[in-house]
């Protein structure tokens, strides 16, 4: 897996592959399909196995506070409030152990002012963690991985990057 | 189903071999995988350079079947 190279200092995690990851180890991963992404169908389980494989490999997960809120508001948008405590107590030892970059209000703003505007306070909290520890944001949001990589901000496409691409990285 | 998005991927890479040459596909890439419920297709939209002295990509769509079978193959670009 050559990903895993980028990977070496760790990794902070999008909602995107938070929602996956926790829907999957949730209730045998019965309401995985509900995590809307632009993941196939098909493939929506494999990827989920894909992040708990990745994660298991690295030295460091890293989380924001924004995409924990974003992450809790979207799982409450598909489960009913019994579901998310579900879906918290299966997960709770794993985010548990994922690490917090704290990331002001202010600096966001400034970033937001000053070039990514467009962006959400989640994902501008990621570009900030990224650029601030050199650890690549793993996402499945395409927009905000292009932005990164024009932008030199360290970043992976988790379904194209870790899924999709990496079956021949090696051959080319 | 038959087959996942980077199984369809690998059809559609070993077919552009088969037609190209392995020492005419370089840097190949995957940029969008689209399942069809409908027709149990996979649209796997991939580019390569033809040698390592250029950079302008190649593009083709090429429609993989559920069991693995190339339905069709279009240069995009």
């Amino acid at each position: 897996m050559n990903y895993l190279s980028i990977l070496s200092n760790g990794l902070i995690i999008d909602t995107g592959p938070l929602l996956l990851l926790t829907f999957c180890r949730y209730n045998e991963g019965r309401y995985l399909e509900k995590v809307r992404s632009y993941i196939p169908k098909p493939d929506i389980k494999a990827v989920s196995v894909t992040i708990q494989q990745i994660l298991s490999a690295v030295p460091k997960a890293a989380v924001t506070s924004y995409v924990l809120g974003e992450f809790h508001a979207l799982a409450g948008r598909e489960l009913d409030s019994e579901g998310v405590i579900g879906l918290m107590s299966s997960n709770y030892e794993m985010l548990n152990k994922i690490e917090e970059i704290t990331i002001s209000k202010g600096d966001i703003l400034r970033a937001k002012q000053e070039r990514t505007f467009h962006f959400c306070f989640a994902d501008t909290s990621l570009m900030l963690a990224a650029m601030r520890t050199n650890m690549p944001v793993l996402t499945i949001d395409r927009e905000l991985g292009r932005y990164c990589k024009a932008n030199n901000i360290p970043s992976l496409d988790l379904y194209y990057e870790c899924f999709v691409n990496d079956s021949w990285l090696t051959f080319s | 189903m038959n087959m996942d998005g980077r199984a369809a991927s690998l059809k559609a890479r070993e077919y552009l071999v088969e037609l190209n040459g392995s020492y005419n596909i370089w840097n190949f890439q995957v940029e969008n995988v689209e399942y069809n419920e409908q027709n149990k297709t996979w649209a796997v939209q991939c580019s390569f350079t033809p040698n390592m002295f250029v950079t302008e990509r190649l593009k083709y769509e090429i429609i993989v079947s559920d069991t693995g079978s190339i339905k069709s193959a279009k240069k995009v670009k």
